[in-house]
């Protein structure tokens, strides 16, 4: 049920689900992630290390899923607002990930609502997303909230 | 003497992460280090659930539990404190412009009590409304100290309550269970329920005080 | 037993502060990350008349990433694989190349259905912790000794 707000925005969006990708999780963009992370834990760096530790091949950090959905999301049309913010993120790591998985992205709109704070009044979009692997196993959920302020 | 935090955020607020049984699993451990907070007040942002009850963990932790909210206004975020159908048949709690002066004449008629939110935050506090000249003839007691907001904000809050006589009262902000109770208001009454609260802030026997000088308070 | 375990349920308990532990990123460190998201240099994380025209005093550490930071922090700690829900409210700019601090409180123990779980605070700020840049939680899955 989305919360009742001043500002117009596309309420058809609510219900439908967002497909997206496929996103290969490649040793590069896992390498690239944890470098400029500083993410040195072997199984994310070091491909014998992870399947010594029972792993496939060397594994995509827990949250790096979030890095696919970023702009595959749908505009909503606001009519409010010029400049956007990340407000919050969640993930919820399901099962492993690792380089050589090709993964898929299903996205819904969750909520749209207003509150003030120091800068002013604010509108929060939230979306929801289901991550899955080839194998059509849930790899990740992952929320996101994207702040619209004027 | 009772110790309350006047100001907290469990996960019915949308920018909290705690439950209500966390917040009460904390304020053991805080009682486990030596210091004394009583209880909450739970005060989501712009809503009240009249049908939610936390009677049964608030006596399992030992833990009072009271209810109010939020509310965005206008002039700023206003906590209300013994919320009833009266007052939420009369007022949109999810109206973020809300006339603050009418949500104050509200809860009074209805025999609730309001104190404006962190009023030295910046961008939103009442000290900006009021250098704008705004006045507030129905506020007597704002929230003096905060502990969601920068030293220099509290300072803009403790100024306004020198330069106008408002009394001032004391809370959290907690929006992470470790957070409950960082600051409290300490009360000469004895408090158990809202309309006991509201009392309590009408006597103005109260002070703010930082969970430090708890420590050697006695035991209620 | 887990090969890569570092931390076991037996060794938390409720109230326990951990850290903080301390993380830096440089600008390049912020380009990497960007260009794994297809925003190349010069943008709003990476460059300051970028980062200004968009009402910023300087570049910002993207909120992905600040997520990985905190999730680095977690596998430093904990070891890696045990995070099961990690959520978080970004309040204020995370800057670049300025000391974070990551801390960690235990606000919830349980053992239930053959899971240990911990749930913890967390927060990151400035070298002044009196307004965190993040809060949230993190939920871990550790491994019993027994």
């Amino acid at each position: 049920m989305p919360t009742a707000i001043d500002y117009e925005y596309d309420h058809s969006l609510y219900g439908v689900e967002h497909e997206s990708g496929p996103f290969d999780v490649t040793p590069e963009i896992i390498a690239t992630y944890t470098r400029s992370v500083g993410e040195d834990n072997p199984i994310f760096t070091d491909a014998d290390a992870a399947r010594a530790a029972g792993y496939g091949n060397v594994v995509a950090p827990p949250t790096m899923c979030a890095l696919f959905e970023r702009g595959e999301l749908p505009d909503i049309k606001l009519q409010f607002g010029r400049r956007q913010f990340h407000g919050g993120q969640r993930v919820e790591p399901r099962a492993p990930v690792v380089a050589g998985d090709r993964l898929t992205a299903s996205s819904h709109l969750k909520d749209v609502y207003t509150k003030t704070g120091r800068s002013g009044t604010m509108v929060h979009v939230v979306w929801e997303t289901t991550f899955r692997n080839q194998d059509g196993t849930v790899v990740a959920e992952v929320q996101r909230s994207q702040v619209v302020r004027e | 003497m009772t110790y309350l935090d006047l100001h907290s955020h469990s996960v019915a607020s949308d920018d909290s992460r705690a439950t209500v049984e966390q917040y009460l699993k904390w304020i053991n451990v805080l009682r486990k280090r030596g210091f004394t907070v009583d209880g909450i007040v739970l005060t989501e942002h712009r809503q009240y659930d009249f049908d939610v009850d936390y009677s049964q963990l608030a006596e399992q932790y030992g833990v009072i539990v009271l209810k109010g909210a939020e509310l965005d206004t206008c002039f700023g975020h206003m906590l209300v404190y013994n919320i009833t159908p009266g007052l939420a048949r009369d007022v949109d709690f999810g109206d973020v412009k809300m006339d603050g002066r009418e949500l104050i004449k509200a809860a009074r008629h209805h025999g609730g009590f309001v104190v404006p939110a962190h009023p030295g935050r910046f961008g939103i506090g009442l000290v900006e409304y009021m250098a704008l000249g705004e006045r507030f003839d129905d506020v007597s007691i704002v929230e003096r100290v905060n502990g969601g907001s920068k030293p220099e904000e509290n300072e803009r809050a403790d100024e306004l309550c020198q330069r106008t006589g408002y009394l001032g009262t004391g809370g959290s902000d907690a929006h992470l269970a470790s957070h409950i109770g960082r600051v409290v208001t300490e009360f000469k009454a004895n408090i158990a329920t809202s309309e006991q609260l509201v009392e309590a802030l009408m006597s103005g026997q109260f002070r703010p005080v930082p969970i430090a000088e708890t420590a050697a308070a006695p035991v209620s | 037993m887990p090969a890569t375990a570092k931390l076991y349920f037996e060794d938390t308990e409720l109230g326990d502060e951990i850290g903080p532990i301390i993380l830096s990123v440089t600008d390049e460190q912020v380009i990497d990350f960007c260009s794994l998201w297809g925003n190349p240099h010069p943008n709003r994380f990476t460059d300051q008349a970028e980062a200004e025209r968009v009402g910023l005093d300087a570049p910002i550490v993207p909120g992905i990433m600040s997520m990985a930071l905190v999730s680095r922090a977690l596998t430093d700690w904990a070891g890696p694989g045990v995070v099961s829900d990690l959520d978080l409210v970004f309040r204020g700019s995370v800057p670049h190349n300025q000391p974070l601090h990551v801390a960690f409180q235990i606000s919830d123990t349980s053992q239930q259905d053959g899971l240990n779980q911990v749930q913890c605070d967390i927060t990151m700020t400035g070298p002044v912790p009196d307004r965190p840049y993040i809060i949230g939680t993190a939920l871990l899955t550790l491994p019993s000794r027994e």
